[in-house]
């Protein structure tokens, strides 16, 4: 199965819904494509960061068979915005699948 | 309740995860990180738990050694141990609780093949180090220790996180930040008093495999050399264990009644028999409606109830008709109900009391009794002719699992609902301003055991505060509450007080200890739940029951 944004996009949404589970009520969040989730405006703190970026590891892995390093290089190599929203992450990951 | 985590490790994902799972129930705050010493040294909060989460090579830099290669001094090993549990057991006289999980190594790190050398293994190392903790603190009752191993089990291949470790020095998944919080909230659920007493089980395909009413009770797949039918009989062997540590069981099926009796007592391999049942409910009705009737039965509440149903439809509908009852979701493997069972965190009891070994007999003489009280014209009648048997002493060492148990258990007839910890209760009796006796009740069916408690504050010099006054459902309605009372005025008068105050503190739940009061005629305060009795009257004692006082609890 092809890495696609779009399918990406899905599993990132998917991932970060996860996430709330394991949060207090009054600390989750609702997040759409437009969700800025790193960055100055991001939603996730460095706590949060890391376990995203954790879970899409491990959510990508499971998904497309296919192992992906996020959590060993600075992001902002990768990512050149200074907000990165849900569909940035998640069509530059796909970039990155594929490349 | 208040919750400090203090940890040597990174908890925040476990602090979230806690506060989650407890919907607002528990208050967590998070010591600095790795601050355990300093943190526990320091102080504490009398009325706050802590949890106390600690990594092993951090206890003891010897271990660490031995996690390096290096050659370990196993002498300076268990006196750093030692240390550990001296500064625990100084901060439990300073915390209400302290909950400590036992330490773990990575399972899949290897060592060699002299890792578990007595001497020089690590592992063998970190047994003699939970060896020593575990005897340390086993004689202070408000030190938990907690089995951190079957949460990493819990949490399977994934337990340890090495990317979690690094980026954020958190060593475990949320798995086992999942596992740990329903152990810990399991045993704040039995606190609450809402531990299982009662668990409800249907019987085509949960009790043994088949249909009875189809297949004959010679043809259920239960035991023989069969796997499932294996998996039947460890599933009943488990049942039949909580049965003897005071767990009620019940049947609430679709079936012929006396089709699915004649199983229950005919197959040769059923571990259950009718006798461990202490009621059932096999008829072709609803069964939410059901259970709903076995729980007016009972007089239980449906938060002290789990329902095991294979059937999913009928899950759903006892879930949506009594949502406090606990219906876990049941594997459709059947050789995983054993484990399934095993592995519910809700029968965390704190201690087995003879009452609780025999609770099925007296749910049974219980039985009988009601059906004596519908032949009695009238209800004094009717006691009367029960031979009721009052026997009143202190509490002393040999009551206080029971007397404990029964207030932190106790709802409907609680006047405070004062949930205290051991050690809050020991401190208690040792007060001789705050006496608290127990009631033993028996009659001609049985005897009920240690059903009643009335604790006095004497220190006012004028009058007498009842601290507690709790009485279990078994025996009440038989006037063993005007015993409570007439006993309070015995002991306050007996003090040279003039009256006795009892203030209750409403719930949801003691309603009935209200409804008593108001009609046992001491006066009411205008502004709120708070009764007095004049000692210028005596309080009587009812006639329907012989009362024998003694100066300690008679042996059992």
């Amino acid at each position: 199965m092809t890495a696609t944004p779009e399918l990406l996009q899905e599993l990132t949404l998917a991932t970060l819904r996860r996430m709330n589970e394991d949060l207090p009520a009054a600390e989750r969040r609702n997040f759409d494509p437009g969700t800025p989730i790193i960055g100055d405006s991001g939603v996730l703190d460095s706590l949060g960061l890391a376990n995203f970026l954790v879970g899409m590891e491990e959510a990508v892995e499971e998904r497309f068979g296919t192992s992906v390093s996020l959590t060993d290089q600075d992001l902002f190599e990768l990512f050149t915005e200074d907000d990165i929203t849900v569909q940035a992450f998640a069509q530059r990951l796909s970039t990155k699948l594929q490349a | 309740m208040e919750l400090f985590l203090v940890s040597d490790f990174n908890v925040s994902n476990f602090a979230n995860i806690l506060r989650s799972r407890s919907e607002g129930a528990l208050d967590v705050h998070t010591a600095p990180l790795d601050q355990v010493v300093p943190f526990l040294g320091s102080g504490g909060h009398a009325d706050a738990d802590a949890f106390v989460w600690t990594r092993p090579e951090r206890i003891s830099p010897e271990l660490r050694k031995a996690l390096d290669h290096g050659v370990a001094d196993p002498v300076q090993l268990l006196a750093d141990t030692d240390a550990f549990a001296d500064l625990l057991i100084d901060a439990a006289s300073r915390w209400r609780t302290l909950h400590v999980p036992l330490w773990q190594l990575p399972a899949e790190t290897r060592f060699g093949r002299r890792e578990l050398h007595h001497s020089s293994g690590v592992f063998a190392l970190l047994l003699r180090m939970q060896h020593q903790l575990s005897e340390r603190i086993a004689d202070t009752p408000n030190i938990r220790a907690l089995n951190s191993q079957r949460w990493l089990q819990q949490a399977g291949p994934t337990a340890w996180s090495e990317k979690l470790w690094y980026l954020t020095k958190t060593p475990f998944s949320n798995e086992v930040f999942k596992a740990a919080a329903d152990d810990l909230l399991a045993g704040s659920r039995i606190e609450q008093g809402r531990a299982i007493k009662l668990i409800v089980l249907d019987l085509d395909d949960t009790l043994w495999g088949g249909i009875v009413g189809d297949d004959g009770w010679e043809n259920l797949q239960l035991g023989g050399h069969d796997a499932t039918g294996e998996a039947f009989v460890d599933f009943q062997r488990t049942l039949k264990a909580l049965k003897e540590r005071g767990i009620l069981l019940a049947i609430a099926s679709k079936n012929e009644e006396s089709t699915a009796l004649e199983a229950i007592a005919k197959h040769p391999e059923m571990v259950l028999r009718p006798e461990d049942f202490v009621t059932h409910r096999i008829n072709w009705n609803d069964k939410a409606g059901n259970i709903a009737d076995l729980l007016q039965e009972l007089n239980l509440g449906a938060q002290n109830v789990l329902f095991i149903d294979d059937n999913p439809v009928e899950r759903s509908r006892v879930k949506e008709f009594l949502p406090e009852v606990l219906v876990p979701d049941w594997p459709t493997n059947k050789l995983l109900y054993d484990r399934t069972l095993r592995s519910l965190p809700v029968f965390d009891l704190e201690a087995i009391s003879t009452e609780d070994r025999q609770r099925t007999r007296l749910y049974h003489e219980e039985k009988q009794r009601e059906h004596a009280k519908t032949s009695a014209t009238d209800v004094d009648a009717w006691l009367r002719s029960l031979g009721m048997h009052v026997t009143v002493a202190p509490v002393d060492d040999a009551d206080f699992a029971r007397a404990h148990q029964l207030l932190n258990k106790t709802n409907q007839f609680n006047l405070t609902t004062a949930r205290p910890t051991e050690k809050e209760l020991r401190e208690r009796l040792n007060d001789p301003n705050r006496p608290m006796w127990s009631l033993r009740v028996r009659d001609r069916f049985g005897d009920a055991g240690l059903t009643g408690l009335l604790g006095l504050d004497l220190t006012h010099p004028e009058h007498a505060v009842i601290t507690d006054l709790v009485l279990s459902c078994r025996v009440m309605g038989r006037r063993v509450e005007e015993t409570l009372l007439h006993l309070a005025d015995a002991q306050a008068r007996a003090q040279g007080k003039r009256s006795i105050i009892a203030r209750l503190i409403p719930t949801a739940k003691n309603k009935p200890c209200l409804s008593f009061l108001e009609s046992s005629g001491w006066s009411v305060a205008a502004d709120g739940p708070s009764f007095t009795w004049d000692l210028s009257t005596t309080y009587p004692l009812p006639d329907t029951l012989q009362l024998e006082q003694r100066d300690a609890p008679p042996s059992t």
